[in-house]
């Protein structure tokens, strides 16, 4: 019974996760892809790696990242997850809706828009600061600077995710009882009290679970990164999925491309791992 | 409440998985159906010419009444993806029969071996003569033809006729002319730039490195040596990014600008001079028809009046793949594809250049005003350095770091060029 999907799941998964890490210790560029063999090269693509300050530069852009969207993403999705849960019936399914609709959106064609969005010449980002008297923003570029080049991105990522958190939460928040909250607003406890007192660690599994898959999601940006910067001005705006993609099939250095792809994985491995026990622990107090 | 929490447990660790497994699971379609008997799959790049449906249909139509029997499908590949489509074929020996390959790229594919050797045939070519030599070029490896050249493109000054007249200038000769006709022409303009001096577009700089004198990197016996350094290269970065810097000619935000942003802004009426492809006039026109008959072009501007205008010709070739199981029929392919016939078809419909010369000299270049500057400078068109990994230079983005660093004040012309030269030479030698 289980034989079918154990193949599916070797093959579809173990193998590439494996190849990766096989490639990661060879030098193998577009000859060697060819012939299918590499010289085994030991460490070396690892010890390059963590000896390249650019290495570092590029782990320090995407922690950064990852940790402003996530924090954000959360932050938006639950604010929206309590404002639905207040609207009766018909006006939420409306606008569930609507909330919807941004996460829908193929990356690709939504990183376009963004792109044309905060273009300097004719964006309406810049259009809408210039009209309400910012005049500085004239013929404003985002992308120059890797700062407010990553808030765009930044910004973008958080308005395409934020709908799954909300949706979710939502889900959560219905299936808290309503008797206990009931009970602390009669015993005189504020909305805010409710929130952090009851909600929120009633909710905790739920919360835990969106922080890994929004944690593991926002790591491996690449698409929105790709169209709205190409990485630059100056490679300044890289991300780890960027720089393993270009490595490998740009500039043919597949050992070495996967050889970030495979510290990514082993920091994504990590920080699930370190959540599922974490929750776990909680799993035996509840 | 429990038993709930225990499904989405299991349902995140599911997606965990996937979502981890996805950065290297790469690319899915990269041909798959192994050609055999009489079937040609032939991959041509999205989008260079807007009637490439119907002029495929005409081309398979002609091969397939010579070849009874045979079938080509003609697949259309966008040039984003284009590269890591022929890496993951070459890889898993699955590629097309006959596909279109950016001229910067043959050399590395025909040095990794996914491509066939066609020096029998090419030697015994009755066109063979008849091609552009940088083009030619282009296809050989180690003494070797590895594909045909198929069309090309070259790079002028674009400008706008009407702003320069209405500031009383002419079209710039020189570089001193250039810095004096775009001061000129930002002052008649209100909301005009007089010049793009684009980061992102590597292109754009060439011309001036090689008008100064310089090279981006020279072969001394089997050793590549970056030159991008040098004082006559620097000399020419110095120039076209203090257009920007020194001069402010153009706008800060061109430091990100590629080809494709000079265009928007040169419709949109915000910029007065660029340095464009003869193949953009066409896309100016189509997205700002009101631009038409107030659009010029002139050879690049050189450094003192009398040097000759140096400028990139790309294009693209027309290669077999190793792993074709019909070698002769792809050949015919290829010949038919470079027949006047159809050599004239496809420049007619994209705005580029074919690469016969015969078809070049003719009176149609010659005759248009706006295409002769261009056909000039197609006689002297200077490739990038034909190393076989040129790819890793363009892949590392070294050029446009480079450019860039310099257009929004990082680094000096003299720090960020030896930074280049020595990234450069680890590339193209590693």
């Amino acid at each position: 019974m289980l034989t079918p999907g154990v193949v599916l799941v070797a093959g579809l998964l173990l193998y590439p996760i494996l190849r990766t890490i096989w490639l990661s210790f060879h030098d193998v560029g577009l000859a060697e892809l060819t012939t299918g063999n590499g010289p085994w090269v030991g460490t070396d693509n690892y010890r390059r790696l963590f000896s390249d300050g650019f290495f570092w530069t590029v782990m320090r852009n995407t922690v950064g990242l990852a940790a402003a969207c996530v924090v954000l993403t959360m932050a938006l999705g639950t604010l929206v997850a309590l404002l639905l849960q207040r609207l009766p019936r018909p006006v939420r399914v409306l606008v569930s809706i609507v909330v919807l609709l941004p996460w829908a959106m193929p990356r690709v064609a939504a990183s376009i828009v963004w792109k044309w969005l905060f273009n300097d010449q004719y964006g309406v980002a810049d259009w809408l600061l210039v009209r309400i008297g910012l005049d500085r923003f004239q013929g404003f570029s985002w992308f120059l600077e890797p700062l407010l080049a990553f808030t765009v991105v930044t910004l973008m990522v958080v308005w395409q995710s934020f709908p799954f958190i909300a949706i979710t939460m939502l889900a959560g928040l219905q299936a808290v009882p309503t008797e206990v909250v009931e009970a602390a607003r009669v015993d005189g406890a504020s909305g805010w009290r409710i929130f952090w007192s009851i909600t929120v660690p009633m909710l905790r599994p739920v919360i835990l679970i969106l922080v890994i898959l929004s944690s593991i999601w926002d790591f491996k940006i690449f698409t929105q990164v790709y169209v709205l910067t190409e990485g630059g001005p100056a490679r300044s705006t890289y991300v780890l999925g960027l720089y393993s993609w270009l490595e490998s099939f740009t500039n043919l250095r597949l050992g070495y491309g996967a050889a970030i792809a495979t510290v990514m994985l082993l920091i994504l491995l990590a920080i699930t791992t370190g959540y599922i026990r974490s929750m776990r622990r909680q799993g035996e107090l509840l | 409440m429990r038993s709930s929490v225990g499904k989405l447990v299991a349902v995140a660790a599911a997606l965990t998985l996937t979502a981890t497994a996805c950065g290297s699971s790469g690319s899915d379609d990269a041909g798959g159906d192994k050609n055999g008997g009489g079937k040609l799959t032939v991959w041509i790049m999205d989008g260079t010419n807007t009637n490439q449906a119907e002029m495929f249909a005409a081309v398979n139509k002609d091969f397939e009444a010579q070849h009874k029997g045979v079938k080509v499908s003609v697949q259309f590949v966008p040039w984003t993806a284009a590269h890591q489509k022929f890496v993951t074929s070459v890889a898993g020996g699955s590629g097309p029969d006959v596909a279109e390959m950016g001229s910067t790229w043959t050399p590395e594919f025909a040095a990794s071996g996914g491509l066939a050797d066609l020096s029998d045939k090419v030697g015994s070519w009755d066109l063979k003569d008849k091609q552009t030599p940088g083009l030619m070029d282009s296809v050989t490896y180690d003494g070797k033809q590895y594909g045909i050249p198929w069309y090309a493109g070259v790079r002028s000054l674009i400008y706008r006729s009407d702003l320069l007249e209405k500031a009383g200038v002419q079209p710039p000769k020189t570089w001193d002319d250039l810095v004096a006709a775009a001061t000129k022409v930002q002052k008649a303009n209100k909301g005009v730039y007089g010049f793009a001096a684009s980061g992102s577009n590597q292109y754009a700089l060439y011309p001036f490195i090689w008008g100064a004198g310089g090279q981006v990197a020279e072969k001394s016996g089997d050793k590549w040596n970056a030159t991008i350094d040098s004082p006559e290269a620097q000399k020419g970065i110095s120039f076209f990014t203090g257009l920007m810097t020194e001069h402010k000619l153009s706008p800060k935000a061109a430091a990100t600008w590629n080809a494709k942003d000079q265009v928007s802004n040169f419709q949109l009426g915000k910029l007065a001079m660029m340095i464009g492809g003869q193949w953009e006039i066409k896309s100016i026109l189509t997205g700002a028809p009101n631009l038409k008959g107030k659009i010029g072009s002139i050879e690049i501007p050189v450094m003192n009046a009398g040097d000759t205008s140096k400028s990139f010709a790309g294009g693209s070739d027309l290669v077999v793949f190793k792993n074709t199981k019909n070698k002769d029929l792809a050949w015919d392919y290829l010949q038919l594809m470079a027949s006047d016939k159809y050599q004239t078809m496809w420049a007619e419909q994209t705005g580029f250049f074919p690469s016969n010369t015969d078809l070049l000299k003719a009176g149609t270049y010659q005759d248009d005003p706006l295409m002769k500057a261009f056909a000039n400078q197609m006689a002297n068109a200077v490739n990038v350095p034909s190393a076989p990994k040129w790819g890793a230079v363009e892949g590392a983005s070294t050029i446009t770091t480079m450019t860039q660093s310099i257009l929004t004040g990082k680094q000096t012309v003299a720090e960020a060029s030896k930074a280049a030269a020595q990234q450069i030479d680890a590339q193209l030698n590693g």
